[in-house]
């Protein structure tokens, strides 16, 4: 037939390719389920490791192309308007794959000793990655949707991988169910706005919101916001929807509650402010809708307290660690509480916060994940003791992360804070501010009695410490403990990148 | 009946409640109908997932959920809501949830049967190591 | 508005009458005989023994996870299918690498053995 193939040709104009990137990522991990089923032997299991950090980092070469303006203008709609290419999509595809690449090289050492004997864990990764990085292009809610459960059911079974630990099979169980129930909360809530709107796209909703008397004049697409937040916020941990998350992450394989606490979160979030900012909101238009800002301002606090509380009575150094994730999002909601009156301030807050704690969440678990391996079960706070003296390198990185996490300068922890915080000022939710600095000086207690435990006290039984030889986690662990002081020290270009990314959002259409 | 959800859910007064005329009054099947249908069956299934200590019955509520999502789909796109163009998102939007319905039942599945291996049991109060 | 909801009301009541007559005078008029034969739950005529809770295979599992999760996918190939001709070449390539996508799942699980009844 002539002229069919004049369909392909339309794929010519290059903005069809705006998915490139996600595309690698998910042929990747085709590519790699094939050769985990292919190949028997589980001494190549690195070697399929070492193939997935290759498919990645092509995604972010292409990606980089596209950053720099390589093959089209940015911000168009594509795909029939389901998924756009704007800056905060190319620069979240770069988080997410340094957040895969960081966690597949702490799992390239750790996962025999986890008794994961299946290179299965990295196709799934790449599926996870794939999905996360369709979730923030979409600018529709069905390809939002089809992204999280992408992202979602890897997850739940990366949870489970060390199939004979009850601990880890619990997790995924758990993970699993509420996932689902979010799942439904949030599907439930797509379709209510759907009945409401008639459409699905984001653009639309924001068209039919502006021509029909705002949010308050529909009951209908209120309920649908409230349960697309309720899932959501199952999925970025905010209270009172956070009870799976120190379950999960203290069950769950080291490298996967990094990569969950690090890249799920950023994800959730960024998807959470893209959804509200672009179908839910238009400037100067606020008074009338019902304030979402409020809701989740209500929703930080609840976090910000019940995580940091939570956090001071854990002496098992995962869950506080878990706990802290928790109170975490609370401070990142702040931002987005913010942003209906501080626009792309409030935004941006989030963007670099969530990203700063990816950062520091690597250094963190990746210590953790180090500990872990050199002692079995390395857990409490008190088996922490003396570790400044006998694995320096380790002991550094780990007083780096607890640094970050209480929110002092000179990291990207303090930085994060400060925007977060200020955004909230300038929208005149002081309180709020108040708050969370509240909040951040009660949390200074507990990170730094691991800081403390580490340097200023002394093992009950001096045993012999050989220092911890990985090359992988110690690289996973160096790159982001750099990165942690680095953007802390020089925050200009990366917080350009955040402007850039979150401005376009606020343009007056 | 149907009114009043139409009032609730502030739905045009006019708009076609379906049934093709065949009878009137309370047989007339139309959006609140089904609409009230899919509400009733979500709260099932979401109390389900709350309530139940079987984990395979906790599956099930899930399923009973993403089915009531469906509904909901479906009605609101047969029924034309809102701007009131005639696209088939509603119908599309079923057909992964349905997809994206079946992996996850598989995955919750396997996740099942691994714990039932390890613990010998699938009551959700039974599964507690974590809490230690 | 309540007026017209009189007769379904009407006939719930009447269902309800009408069991609850039948099931008494079952009781009160039928014949109770009870034997050890009677008492046994029905399996037709052949004796119930053995545990309470029969323990199926696994593999049933699997086959049966794996059934769901190849069956579904024929929502997508099937509109496809039917619109085959106005969808044209763009389709018809995005519909292969959905099928080559689902041809590797195959081989994965083929190759790991899930599709060997024995062992």
């Amino acid at each position: 037939m002539p002229g069919m193939f004049s369909e392909l040709a339309k794929l010519d104009n290059w903005s069809q390719w705006s998915i490139a990137p996600m595309a690698i990522v998910f042929a990747g991990a085709v590519a790699t389920t094939l050769i985990a089923g292919f190949v028997k032997d589980s001494t190549r299991r690195s070697f399929i490791g070492q193939i997935s950090i290759f498919c990645l980092a092509i995604a972010a070469a292409v990606n980089y192309v596209q950053w720099t303006g390589g093959w089209q203008d940015p911000g168009r709609l594509v795909w029939a308007g389901s998924m756009t290419l704007d800056y905060l999509t190319m620069l979240m595809n770069f988080v997410f794959i340094g957040c895969a690449i960081l966690a597949i090289l702490i799992s390239l050492n750790t996962i025999s000793e986890l008794g994961i004997e299946y290179g299965e864990f990295y196709p799934l990764i790449l599926f996870a990655t794939g999905g996360m990085m369709c979730m923030v292009q979409a600018t529709d809610l069905l390809m939002i949707f089809i992204g999280l459960e992408v992202m979602s059911i890897p997850l739940y079974i990366m949870c489970g991988m060390r199939r004979s630990q009850d601990r880890s099979a619990e997790s995924s169980l758990k993970y699993f169910i509420l996932g689902a129930l979010a799942a439904g909360f949030l599907l439930y809530g797509v379709a209510l706005t759907y009945g409401a709107t008639g459409v699905t796209s984001l653009h639309g909703i924001q068209r039919w919101t502006m021509e029909n008397g705002g949010l308050a004049a529909n009951p209908l697409l209120t309920a649908g916001l409230a349960l697309i937040l309720a899932g959501f916020a199952f999925k970025i941990a905010l209270a009172p929807f956070h009870m799976w998350t120190p379950d999960v992450y203290e069950g769950a394989p080291t490298f996967v509650t990094a990569f969950m606490s690090a890249a799920v979160k950023a994800a959730g979030f960024v998807t959470l402010f893209r959804i509200l900012v672009t179908g839910f909101f238009q400037n100067g238009y606020t008074a009338s809708l019902v304030g979402w800002g409020e809701i989740i301002a209500i929703l930080a606090v609840l976090t910000m307290t019940i995580g940091n509380f939570s956090a001071l009575v854990t002496k098992n150094v995962k869950r506080m660690l878990a706990w802290s994730s928790v109170a975490h999002a609370g401070y990142a909601a702040v931002g987005l509480a913010a942003a209906p009156a501080a626009g792309a301030d409030g935004v941006g807050g989030v963007l670099f916060y969530v990203i700063g704690y990816a950062l520091t969440s690597f250094v963190s678990f990746g210590v953790v994940a180090a500990f872990e391996k050199q002692n079995g079960g390395l857990s409490q706070v008190e088996d922490y003791r003396g570790l400044g003296y006998s694995q320096p390198f380790y002991a550094f990185a780990m007083t780096v992360a607890m640094f970050a996490l209480a929110g002092i300068p000179p990291t990207v922890g303090f930085l994060g804070k400060w925007y977060v915080f200020k955004a909230a000022v300038e929208a005149n939710i002081t309180w709020l501010a108040v708050i969370g600095v509240l909040n951040s000086l009660v949390s200074v207690y507990y990170y730094l009695r691991v800081v403390v435990a580490m340097y200023l006290e002394s093992p009950e039984e001096q045993a012999e410490q050989e220092p911890i030889k990985s090359s992988a986690l110690w690289l996973a662990v160096l790159i982001s403990t750099v990165l942690t002081i680095g953007v802390g020290l020089f925050p200009k270009k990366p917080l350009g990148a955040v402007e850039k990314s979150v401005s376009p959002m606020f343009v007056k259409k | 009946m149907g009114d009043l959800i139409n009032q609730i859910l502030n739905l045009p007064k006019d708009l076609p409640l379906g049934g093709g005329g065949s009878g009137g009054g309370l047989f007339r099947i139309g959006l609140a109908h089904y609409i009230a249908l899919s509400a009733i069956l979500f709260s099932v299934g979401a109390l389900g997932v709350m309530i139940r200590r079987n984990v395979i019955t906790v599956l099930m509520s899930v399923e009973l959920m993403l089915n009531a999502v469906n509904v909901a789909f479906i009605a609101f796109n047969r029924f034309g809501t809102g701007i009131h163009t005639q696209n088939s998102h509603g119908q599309i939007f079923a057909f992964f949830v349905m997809a994206v319905a079946a992996a996850e039942a598989a995955v919750g599945l396997a996740i099942i049967i691994n714990v039932f291996r390890l613990r010998e049991t699938v009551n959700v109060d039974e599964l507690d190591v974590l809490k230690h | 508005m309540p007026a017209q909801y009189y007769p379904m009301l009407m006939i719930i009541a009447l269902a309800g009458l009408i069991a609850a007559s039948m099931l008494t005078l079952a009781t009160l008029m039928g014949p109770y005989r009870p034997s050890k034969q009677k008492g046994e739950p029905f399996e037709c005529g052949s004796p119930s023994r053995g545990s309470l809770h029969q323990r199926f295979s696994v593999k049933f599992y699997i086959v049966a996870i794996l059934f769901i999760l190849f069956d579904i996918e024929i929502v997508f190939i099937y509109p496809w299918a039917i619109q085959f001709m106005s969808l044209g070449m763009l389709a018809f390539v995005e519909m292969m690498i959905f099928i080559a996508v689902l041809v590797a799942g195959l081989a994965y699980v083929w190759k790991k053995g899930a599709l060997e009844w024995e062992e």
